[in-house]
């Protein structure tokens, strides 16, 4: 029992690392352009099922398919920002949202046309391995990703606060007329963090592909828990964010350990109500 | 001239606010541009920087501006202090000095800048580490000041730096003016603030309702009787306005 409720813990909350990530970029998008990207888990799917294809077409490992997945999704990102999100800078949130549910339906679809609602794993020998501390064995595919979502978080971190493009960054999103009136080129910045964001989105589909396999659902279901975790965490906090990435891992890990898969994916959900009775302006507390 | 405005039309949306107004500065001069609240002083301001949508010219050292955008009119050296501060929240002292040094003009030289920048404002160096909104107003006031100064302008437009100070505040405000001007730096100055304004400018313009209606060395308009009548609340100096002409 004592047993279980450790390796559930620890490995939800390894999984939880590369939660938080992915939460971060919704976050971080949101925190900079000031529009909600409703569209953030589907490009999550869209990398978990580019790096299923490549597997089974031509036996790229997914983590490997990763290095090539990531910087094009990135360049996706700013290219998603220029040609969509830049018009939509200062519109209504009702115009914003509409936009990027419409692209993040697109997609859903898309993958539902292409790949059919079956589950697609990658069938890779190391997805059943795993490091055993004592009595408690710790998947290789959880470790990594925990080990990913820290390196991935820190770099953002220190992206952010500690270099000048972070300044610009911040300044943009502090101020943006005065920021151009200080010559920053608030629109490329604003394209920059777009293009980080959505490669964090594929950065987890990437790295959650090998644990949870691919499908369209995952679209709708991980733009969710972005936002349970910024909820969770307080608006465009890191650490908030590990926190409540962590948390959600760990919560559905151990209710899938107890219960099963469903009830862990369901508690999660009763989490965000609590979470909304008792800290409802979660969402907008560094709103100002 | 170093910077020379030419029949510049702007205003918000559909109302124009700025109707046709020609200004210029010449090199290492301090000019004033003074007018009451709601004249177009900062509509103004705002379009020259590219904040604004207009038309006519802004030449810079004869290079129009008129065309680029907000960033690139500052890259090019026309930088402005805005009015009510405008310090980036949420960010250091020393990430809003940086935040405008980070263009290739002027990265080289940051370091150099900020030294610059610290010993025309001690205080600044003592509160490097602490939230910008958390400064007092005066204090605010000097940061954007230094921010601007880290863009090393060949124009400074300063839209009404002693608003809201406090009178000891204003004093060292216009002292730090002052000193900058020394150092051969070219000023646009806005100000409600007239007395002070014509005082340390070399030129003024008066603008009402959106338009230039009267312009003159400062000295000649500190004692002009329109100006006094309107902007310093004393009209009764006979004697000294009779002898000023246009
Ligand atoms: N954001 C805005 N939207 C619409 N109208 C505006 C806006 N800002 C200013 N105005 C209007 O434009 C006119 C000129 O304003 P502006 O701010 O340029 O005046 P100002 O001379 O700088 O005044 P002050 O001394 O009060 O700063 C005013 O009638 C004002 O009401
Ligand atoms: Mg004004």
């Amino acid at each position: 029992m004592l047993v279980a409720i450790l390796q559930g813990l620890i490995s939800g909350a390894l999984v939880g690392g590369m939660y938080a990530t992915v939460g971060i970029g919704l976050t971080l998008v949101f925190g900079v352009v000031r529009i909600v990207n409703f569209a953030h888990g589907s490009f999550l799917m869209a990398a978990a099922y580019a790096s299923w294809l490549m597997y089974e077409r031509y036996g790229i490992d997914p983590y490997l398919s990763g290095l090539i997945l990531v910087p094009s999704f990135f360049v996706l990102g700013v290219a998603y920002y220029w040609g969509l999100m830049r018009p939509m800078v200062g519109k209504s949130l009702l115009a914003q949202s509409l936009l990027t549910i419409a692209v993040g339906y697109v997609i859903d679809n898309t993958a539902l046309g292409l790949f059919s609602s079956q589950m697609r794993v990658v069938a890779v020998p190391y997805a059943v391995a795993s490091l055993s501390i004592g009595p408690i064995a710790l998947p290789v595919t959880r470790l990594i990703a925990g080990g990913v979502g820290l390196c991935a978080t820190t770099i953002m971190y220190l992206l952010l606060w500690r270099t000048g493009m972070g300044i610009a960054v911040r300044a943009a999103a502090a101020d943006r007329p005065i920021a151009e009136a200080m010559g920053i080129n608030t629109h490329s910045a604003q394209a920059v963090v777009t293009g980080i964001g959505i490669a964090c989105a594929a950065l987890g589909g990437v790295v959650l592909l090998p644990i949870f396999a691919a499908s369209p659902s995952m679209g709708a279901d991980f733009t969710f828990l972005s936002f349970l975790i910024i909820v969770l965490g307080g608006m465009g906090s890191f650490f908030g964010a590990l926190v409540g990435g962590v948390i959600l891992g760990i919560t559905e890990n151990l209710g899938a350990t107890f219960f099963d898969g469903s009830t862990g994916h369901m508690l999660t959900f009763v989490l965000f109500v609590v979470l909304l009775v008792f800290r409802p302006y979660g969402v907008l507390v560094r709103r100002r | 001239m170093l910077l020379e405005v030419r029949d510049l039309r702007t205003g918000y949306g559909a109302v124009e606010v700025v109707h046709g107004i020609s200004f210029e500065l010449a090199a290492g001069s301090m000019v004033g541009l003074i007018g009451a609240n709601g004249a177009g002083k900062s509509g103004a301001m705002h379009a020259i920087c590219g904040l604004l949508r207009h038309t006519g010219a802004v030449l810079l050292d004869g290079q129009d501006l008129a065309r680029m955008s907000a960033h690139d009119r500052a890259r090019a050296g026309l930088i402005m202090v805005p009015e009510g501060r405008r310090v980036f929240p949420g960010m250091s002292v020393r990430d809003n000095l940086l935040s405008a040094s980070l263009h290739r003009r002027v990265r080289g030289r940051a370091q150099q800048t900020l030294d610059t920048v610290f010993h025309t404002f001690p205080r600044l160096q003592e509160r490097l580490n602490q939230a910008a909104e958390t400064l007092s107003g005066g204090e605010q006031q000097m940061l954007a000041i230094g921010r601007t100064m880290m863009g090393q302008p060949r124009v400074m437009v300063l839209d009404e730096p002693s608003l809201g100070l406090s009178p000891l505040f204003v004093q060292e405000v216009f002292r730090v003016i002052g000193a900058l001007r020394e150092t051969g730096l070219t000023i646009l100055l806005v100000e409600q603030n007239v007395h002070h304004c014509l005082e340390l400018s070399d030129y003024a313009y008066v603008l009402e309702q959106g338009h230039i209606v009267l312009q003159g060395a400062a000295s000649d308009l500190l004692v002009d009787p329109r100006v006094r009548a309107a902007y310093l609340g004393t009209s009764n100096q006979p004697s000294e306005a009779e002898e000023v002409r246009q």
